[in-house]
């Protein structure tokens, strides 16, 4: 695949983790900084309105234009943000200084700027996304062609990633058409949950096809095309090593939806000193275990995907 | 030859597609009962006790199928080979309590059949180390009895005794709980 001089629509990857600080911005950065060495034009997006840092881990002070300036109309070509990152195939859509009112945008608002995403030309998009789990977040989550939930090895970061992963399949069914309709009824069942012994997204269709069966189907399709794939960041232990294949298997066991395990990347100083020099580490210290794991774990995507 | 054969839902309970080798069947009950165990890092806060030991318990029954259907499949060691000379008990000793001294019955059962610990171990991929507390009842040489249940089951699956879960339920009677 000549995927550098191909024309179709970029494939967009969203970077969430359902908590702060586990290394959303690092990976979505260093991703990128390896996807370019395939000959893959690749745009990493700061989405994390509000929060915006990517510029700073690429070593860009004051990035203009911002995605401020798309969403408050002084840019209309989203293109025109893209700014180079000195990294050759790999630009920035910086989200520094976006102001509050954009850091929760309306759904179509969310819906516009994904449509100029896949506009980009470019092969990939990274979105790296705040922590939470705001419908700010989902949405873009949820979205994507591939959506990777970063999870470190800590329960608060595990009950997050599942806090999150159940909020994005209750938004993803919330979306099916008709909406009101469809609104109605999942609010009506999630009131009655414990009553008709509902845990899961899989009861919850289930419960559905009760009274509605062709509702039930669209809502199971729509699951169907949210792939949600586990990375698991900051690992000491060995044993810790097993815990993103753990999490994707209870996850497609208990949703009863294929979860997948993209991979884990060891707690690495060098990373941390990369971060200072605000240098991505896959350039500054290839040879070490953190730029080792994003090479695998790309490597795992890119299979994963297709691209 | 078919009869007992799991259905769809324990190979899918386990992960694993039907007719998978003895050694992915054990691979995988090892990884779930680690991922569902109480106090998983992997299952924190996912679901209610209740609920994971509802898990715990489909997934050692599916176990249970799906060995005891790969078993009527394999060739099974046969039972009754020449008696092998013995440590400590003559060959006309007899059989151990099965309720009193379930570790000595396993090793008598064992030895009748004419395995050692490593033919044990080559078959249920247990390593025989574990399969030696087992038979000495060694809690402290084990890992916690979630794993310790689905062992016993390989283990008395593969010497033929009867009601396999009934058997390793009643080993860990008396087992100390881990915490
Ligand atoms: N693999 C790692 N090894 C060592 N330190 C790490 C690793 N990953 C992340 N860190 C540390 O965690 C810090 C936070 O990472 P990062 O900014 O990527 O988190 P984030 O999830 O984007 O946070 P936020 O939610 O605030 O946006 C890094 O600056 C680094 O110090
Ligand atoms: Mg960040």
């Amino acid at each position: 695949m000549e995927a550098g001089i191909s024309r179709s629509e970029p494939q967009v990857w969203a970077v969430g983790g359902g908590k702060g600080g586990v290394g959303k911005s690092v990976f979505t950065v260093n991703l990128g900084a390896v996807l370019v060495r395939r000959n893959l034009r690749v745009a990493i997006v700061d989405a994390d309105l509000g929060g915006a840092n990517l510029h700073t881990l690429i070593g860009l002070d004051s990035p203009r234009p911002t995605l401020a300036d798309f969403l408050e109309r002084r840019i209309t070509n989203l293109e025109d943000v893209l700014l180079p990152t000195g990294i050759r195939g790999l630009s920035l859509l910086s989200g520094a200084r976006a102001m509050v009112q954009a850091a929760n945008p309306k759904y179509a608002q969310k819906e516009k700027i994904l449509r100029h995403l896949c506009n980009l030309p470019v092969d990939v998009v990274l979105l790296d996304l705040g922590g939470g789990s705001a419908f700010n977040v989902l949405d873009f989550f949820i979205a994507a062609h591939l959506s990777i939930l970063v999870v470190v090895p800590e329960h608060t970061s595990v009950e997050n990633a599942y806090q999150f992963l159940k909020a994005a399949f209750y938004r993803k069914l919330q979306r099916v058409q008709p909406r009101a309709e469809v609104s109605r009824i999942l609010k009506d069942l999630m009131r009655r949950k414990t009553e008709l012994g509902i845990s899961t997204p899989g009861d919850l269709i289930s419960a559905v096809g009760n009274f509605a069966p062709e509702m039930a189907v669209k809502m199971a399709t729509a699951l169907k095309g949210f792939k949600p794939t586990i990375v698991v960041n900051r690992v000491q232990l060995p044993r810790e090593r097993d815990l993103a294949d753990e999490i994707a298997r209870a996850s497609t066991t208990y949703f009863g939806t294929p979860v997948s395990a993209a991979g884990w990347i060891d707690a690495d100083p060098l990373l941390v000193r990369s971060v200072q020099e605000r240098k991505p580490a896959v350039e500054r210290y290839p040879g070490g275990s953190f730029s080792k794991a994003m090479m695998r774990i790309a490597n795992t995507l890119v299979l994963t995907t297709g691209l | 030859m078919m009869t007992g054969s799991p259905d769809p839902g324990d190979w899918a309970l386990l992960g694993i597609e039907p007719g998978a080798s003895a050694d992915e069947i054990h691979c995988a009950f090892r990884k779930n009962i680690e991922t569902w165990k109480p106090g998983a890092l992997a299952t924190y806060n996912l679901m209610e006790p209740e609920e994971r030991q509802e898990r715990l318990a489909a997934i050692e029954t599916a176990y249970e199928h799906i060995l005891a259907s790969s078993q009527s499949t394999e060739a099974t060691v046969p039972a009754n080979l020449p008696t092998p000379v013995m440590h400590g008990a003559g060959p006309t000793a007899a059989a151990p309590d099965r309720e009193s001294a379930p570790g000595d019955y396993l090793r008598y059962l064992r030895q009748r059949q004419g395995m050692n610990l490593k033919d044990v171990e080559r078959r249920i991929k247990i390593n025989h180390v574990q399969l030696e507390a087992i038979e000495e009842g060694r809690p402290d040489l084990l890992p916690a009895p979630v794993f310790v249940r689905g062992f016993l089951i390989a283990y008395a699956q593969l010497l033929n005794i009867e009601d396999p879960s009934g058997f390793a339920k009643a080993y860990l009677k008396d087992w100390p709980q881990p915490g």
